[in-house]
């Protein structure tokens, strides 16, 4: 069944549209990634989905619900989680606080949630009160990574989540990804490298602010436009 | 010299809970509020109103005033705040959507405070006033001499700045106002109302101001203009601690408070031996303005800023 839905989506910023009539659907607990060059749009697609900027045109639907005028604070009341790329924590909040904020739609306790998301990322237990901001890089995705998964989402968006990271912590990252989708958590996955595309079961390439190409994970591989973007051209 | 050190102190944490609500504002919603003076000189003026209508319950023992005075600082604190949040909503919040630059807001809140001052001018009139009766020093050793009253001075800014470092770091508001500061798009998007967070933010950094009013009203008189008078350390004090900080704007405003009152002294000092008729008093802004200058040409950033 369809969970989310982009359709005819125009957005940018200012009057500029950066992206022209995207569309694209992802069903309950499927994980799916979204390829494309820089500059291809793809941040821009998240940041729209999410609320963060307002489309231009087109329409957005989670679960039958229009969601297109959303602010972002709404449609995480909608079970919608964003990780952005970067500037993705609260750098003076403490690593507990970070995970407070995500949860901050929830009533009530959510204890059992922040140690749930510490047997996915067992680095953060101990570290519960160091400054988010003093972490290293990897330690900071995975608070906000963590953050996104507070709120028990049913989709999370996220944005290169292994950008910047050393290879090992790449590995664990998308590990944790594949682990989080096998869980019944729907991804959306800006996908940089070709190791988290094939984590994908599905795939939209993006190019200069339009989608390109869409399909199985396996049948884009195949493609030479995927070929080029990944093994150069 | 040991007592113009105490009387920094006592100045400095009048400054301290200015300053606190200057930062605040400044940081999420994005401008110096130029009325933060005249709010404050507003809390001190309804504090005086309050004392007026209220019975006669005597006062405390060493103290010149009251019980009545400290309803009077908390009714001062909630109506300023009232007040600051009707300007909020006819005047800031409209901009806010429109997305006006800091400037414009820094601009609005100057009008705003030509209305505080226009109000107490009107409704109180031009001349000093007073809350009570005058009170002696006491002398202590090394020649410092306190009032009583001082010490529920620095005891209750003392106080009120425990409860807002608590209120900042254990309620939920509170993390939402702090998450806010660092990353307002990321804020939205855990989920956090930016309206809300503003809201409180002017709660706290208003009620705090019209405390401090109080607290002046209290160490000096009441003028209309004695609020605006203070701005100008205040606003030092939060540039020379770097913006948005807590603690950073408490030490910048004991900084302040402190090097005002010294340098005032030593500078008073030197010039009568002199022999030269200057009177120093006068000058005070004048050297918490140089100690800024100073302290943004050798650390733009502030004392504990991180130059973001």
């Amino acid at each position: 069944m369809t969970l989310l839905s982009a359709d005819n989506v125009s957005a940018g910023y200012g009057e500029v549209d950066v992206l022209h009539e995207v569309s694209l659907d992802i069903d309950e607990g499927e994980l799916v990634a979204t390829i494309g060059p820089n500059g291809a749009g793809k941040t821009t697609l998240l940041r729209t989905i999410s609320g963060v900027l307002p489309p231009h045109s087109g329409t957005l639907k989670f679960n039958e619900t229009d969601i297109t005028q959303y602010a972002p604070e709404d449609t995480i009341r909608l079970g919608m989680s964003y990780v952005p790329q970067d500037e993705n924590i609260f750098p003076s909040l403490t690593v507990r606080e970070n995970l407070e904020m995500g949860a901050y739609t929830l009533e009530g306790n959510f204890e059992d949630r922040i140690d749930e998301i510490c047997t996915i990322f067992p680095q953060l237990r101990d570290r519960m009160d160091q400054k988010a901001g003093t972490m290293s890089g990897g330690q900071q995705q995975m608070v906000a990574v963590g953050r996104g998964l507070l709120i028990e989402p049913s989709v999370l968006l996220l944005d290169e989540p292994t950008a910047g990271l050393q290879p090992s912590l790449v590995k664990m990252m998308l590990g944790k990804v594949e682990e989080i989708n096998k869980r019944g958590v729907a991804v959306l996955l800006v996908a940089q490298t070709i190791d988290a595309l094939r984590l994908a079961q599905r795939a939209y390439l993006l190019s200069a602010g339009e989608m390109v190409l869409s399909g199985t994970t396996e049948d884009l591989l195949d493609t030479d436009r995927v070929q080029d973007l990944y093994f150069g051209g | 010299m040991a007592d113009l050190f105490v009387n920094g102190i006592i100045l400095g944490s009048i400054f301290t809970l200015g300053a606190i609500g200057v930062t605040l504002i400044a940081d999420i919603l994005n401008f110096f509020n130029f009325a933060h003076g005249d709010m404050l000189s507003f809390g001190a003026y309804l504090a005086l109103f309050f004392v007026g209508v209220m019975p006669n319950w005597g006062t405390f023992p060493w103290l010149s005033f009251g019980p009545s005075m400290i309803l009077a600082i908390i009714f001062a604190m909630g109506v300023t705040a009232a007040f600051a949040l009707f300007f909020d909503r006819i005047l800031f919040k409209p901009l806010r959507e429109r997305g006006a630059s800091e400037l414009f807001l820094a601009l609005s809140s100057l009008g705003v405070a030509f209305i505080f001052r226009s109000i107490i001018r009107l409704v109180w009139g031009p001349q000093a006033k007073y809350y009570g009766g005058l009170q002696m020093a006491r002398r202590y050793p090394l020649g410092i001499t306190i009032k009583p009253d001082e010490f529920f001075i620095v005891g209750t800014a003392l106080f009120l700045v425990v409860a807002v470092y608590l209120f900042l770091k254990k309620t939920k508001i509170g993390k939402a106002m702090r998450a806010s500061s660092d990353n307002k798009t990321l804020a939205r998007v855990t989920g956090i109302k930016t309206e809300k967070v503003v809201i409180w933010t002017w709660i706290i950094a208003v009620s705090l101001t019209a405390a401090a009013g109080v607290l002046y009203g209290i160490e000096v008189q009441l003028r209309p203009i004695m609020g605006w008078n203070i701005l100008i350390p205040i606003f030092v004090a939060v540039v020379v601690a770097g913006v948005g900080d807590l603690w950073g704007a408490m030490v910048g405003a004991m900084i302040i408070g402190v090097a005002q009152e010294m340098l005032t002294g030593l500078l008073q000092d030197m010039f009568n031996a002199l022999d030269l008729d200057v009177l120093m008093t006068a000058y005070k802004p004048a050297i918490a303005f140089v100690l800024m200058v100073i302290v943004l040409l050798v650390r733009p950033q502030g004392i504990f800023g991180t130059g973001e």
